[in-house]
């Protein structure tokens, strides 16, 4: 049976009930009215944004639950995310920052992790120069202020 | 009407999600990122130094005048610190006013000293510095009294056992998890009975028993006041290096201390648990099971009869132990109680009852099972493609498979193979047929069916002939779902594996980094698999 989401600028979309479920945001909404027609509403999200959310929950329709990882690393890596998301994830900035508050919002997790891990990627090992650009960012440091922050933290750098 | 909002950035996002972007990121890359613009300064230098970490000498030598101002400025953001080097303990520990006798009144360190605001630790750290003792027992004991909000301590430094005893039972009230990595040469008994009431887990990894001297007073009331404090919250011991017959006098009353909540006990270098009765009627005392069992806790005398009964008794989901303490009663109480074991680690060590068909019954019927290894050298443990093609496995949940697989191969002289073309495509199908069972373990993490066989009913050990060929024709590619796969070992196998197997690899399992054995096998590898491995995989080890 499909269920109706409507876009926060009230754009109406159609979708698989098991497709809307990967959102546990959604899910949880359809347990607690039960069946019905009414549509649901997510004023948290654009069009644009929950176009490419459905596309994401479309594709990973039948994944099994997410079990949680044991390991004791409290670093985690970030260089495992699968062929498919990581095309999915080649959008603008704006739009995966996007994408990740949706996800946060809708609780679908392994949408949240895949664009976390994205942008962990885009920092992961750049030279703050390469991080600036990357993120379209003005240095507001005097290059005196910038020395200063280097030599207070270069103890941190494990090169 | 839609109000327009500014785009969401990294440092306007939430911050639990903010924050899993941050697991992912090491120091130096936060490091880079404090330098990036005011704005990302601000949000993440509380993260940068909640962890406070230098271990090696380079980084201790970069950690100069200005880090050392930074830190004292940020210092109550540190919650982590872990020192591994001299020089930070003569420049970070709170040193000044500090003496040795301070009471308990006293203020800890002067309202002038660096490190005054070094206060809200949760985790600390003291690592492998080889100095006289007591040399820094002062400072530690200073700092440590400053962070009553400890709840981690782990420390391979060297201090005066008396002095580590009273840090640890006097001034970390909230501490959960103890860990020992240096000589403790003292009174084990006082610092085990006098532990926190918190403490969930210990691990003292070098203790030598030595009695206090006796105390002035008289011994009559001495042993009246002693009192054991209960450690209802301790879920692991971990404990080595006690002398056969001190366990009794050290572990008894401790153990009586605990509660069921108590699910591991482990030792090295004494048979404390199983071996001792008085340590064992402890145990039980308390209602302990063993669920997990490793070499250490296991009477290496023990019998046959013996360990039957450990099998039998406790609910064991893991196991580790040697073969010639498998005998016939030991592996069918086993094979009858194998149903929940997650983990069987079998050494080599002795003659055992134990063979190939054991361990696929055990694969028929264990659902959870997660790691299964026996040692490579054992002949009579290999499992066939016949075992295990005959029967399901009850688990999908393999992370760790070390045991050997024995094949039907096709042998002799290349001009004969044309001959035989028939049992050579019969061959790779019951090996392609085989890949696809090992290809349903999606998350195997670790494959080890290399190692050397016995060969011709001899002693004599040789390359294993009759193992997977590991080529594509012979259906590599049905293991192309292993996508965890980290550590292949093929080692001393006549396998066949050439460049476009390596290709394959690279691109099927993007999270191998250990490869043993693919230049070791009895039909030797081309030039170009010997420049391909030289070339295009340097990371592999």
């Amino acid at each position: 049976m499909p269920v109706t989401l409507t876009s926060l600028d009230n754009q109406e979309f159609k979708v698989d009930k098991e497709v809307a479920e990967r959102s546990i945001l959604i899910k949880n909404m359809i347990e607690d009215v039960g069946e019905s027609d009414a549509p649901i509403p997510l004023p948290n999200v654009s069009a644009a944004v929950l176009t490419k959310v459905i596309e994401y929950c479309e594709h990973h329709r039948n994944d099994p639950v997410q079990v949680q990882d044991e390991t004791d690393d409290p670093r985690k890596r970030s260089n495992d995310i699968e062929e498919w998301d990581m095309k999915f994830m080649q959008v603008d900035q704006e739009m995966l920052f996007e994408i990740i508050l949706a996800a946060n919002y809708l609780d679908i997790k392994p949408l949240l992790d895949v664009g976390c891990k994205t942008v962990a990627n885009i920092i992961k090992g750049k030279t703050p120069e390469e991080i600036r650009k990357a993120f379209n960012i003005v240095n507001d440091f005097t290059p005196e202020e910038e020395a200063q922050i280097k030599k207070e933290n270069e103890w941190a750098e494990d090169r | 009407m839609i109000v327009s909002t500014p785009p969401p950035t990294l440092v306007t996002i939430p911050t639990e999600t903010l924050e899993t972007i941050l697991q992912y990121l090491s120091q130096s890359d936060l490091c880079q990122c404090v330098l990036i613009c005011r704005e990302w300064n601000r949000t993440l230098i509380p993260y940068l130094w909640s962890t406070f970490s230098v271990c090696s000498l380079e980084q201790a030598r970069r950690f100069g005048d200005e880090a050392l101002r930074a830190l004292k400025m940020n210092a109550s953001l540190v919650r982590e610190l872990h020192l591994g080097h001299r020089l930070l303990y003569e420049r970070c520990l709170p040193w000044e006013t500090i003496h040795s006798n301070l009471g308990e009144g006293e203020d800890l360190v002067s309202k002038r000293d660096s490190l005054v605001n070094l206060t809200r630790l949760h985790t600390l750290e003291l690592r492998n510095i080889d100095y006289p003792v007591n040399r820094f027992d002062a400072r530690i004991t200073a700092l440590v009294r400053q962070n009553p909000s400890i709840q981690c301590f782990k420390i391979s430094t060297q201090m005066d056992a008396s002095a580590l005893t009273q840090l640890v039972t006097r001034y970390m009230p909230n501490l959960e998890d103890f860990e020992m990595d240096t000589m403790f040469r003292g009174d084990v008994k006082e610092l085990l009975e006098n532990l926190p009431e918190k403490v969930r887990t210990v691990n003292l990894r070098m203790v030598e028993h030595l009695t206090s001297p006796p105390t002035s007073g008289p011994d009559d009331t001495k042993a009246m006041a002693r009192k054991v404090r209960s450690h209802h919250a301790l879920e692991s011991l971990t404990f080595s290096g006690l002398h056969n017959g001190q366990e009794e006098d050290v572990l008894v009353k401790f153990l009586e201390s605990c509660s069921p909540k108590l699910k591991i006990c482990s030792g090295r270098g004494c048979n404390l648990y199983t071996g001792n009765k008085a340590v064992a009627k402890a145990l039980s005392s308390i209602g302990f099971v063993w669920t997990v069992l490793r070499k250490h806790e296991l009477s290496y005398y023990i019998s046959d009869n013996g360990f039957a009964d450990i099998i039998a008794n406790n609910p064991l989901t893991s196991i580790e132990v040697y073969t010639h303490c498998l005998g016939s009663m030991s592996v069918k109480t086993l094979v009858e109680n194998c149903d929940n074991l997650t983990v069987l680690n079998v050494m080599e060590d002795g003659a055992t009852a134990l063979t190939g068909a054991h361990m696929q019954t055990i694969l028929s019927r264990a659902k959870n099972l997660k790691s299964l290894q026996v040692h490579w050298l054992l002949d009579a443990l290999k499992i066939s493609t016949e075992d295990i093609l005959t029967s399901e496995w009850a688990t999908t949940s393999l992370e760790h498979i070390d045991f050997k697989i024995d094949v039907p191969r096709v042998h002799g002289q290349i001009a004969d193979k044309d001959d035989r073309a028939e049992e050579i495509q019969s061959s790779r199908d019951v090996q392609r047929q085989l890949l696809r069972r090992l290809g349903q373990q999606k998350n195997l993490k670790r494959l080890m069916i290399g190692g050397m066989v016995t060969g011709h009913g001899s002693r004599h050990y040789e390359h294993q002939h009759n193992c997977l060929e590991f080529t594509l024709e012979a259906g590599l590619d049905e293991l192309k779902d292993l996508k965890k796969l980290e550590l292949l070992d093929i080692h001393h196998m006549d396998h066949r594996a050439g460049v476009p197997e390596l290709e394959w690899m690279v691109k099927n399992w993007p999270r191998l980094s250990h490869v043993r054995g693919i230049l070791d096998c009895l039909h030797p590898p081309g030039d170009t698999v010997q420049v391909w491995m030289e070339t295009r995989r340097p990371s592999w080890k």
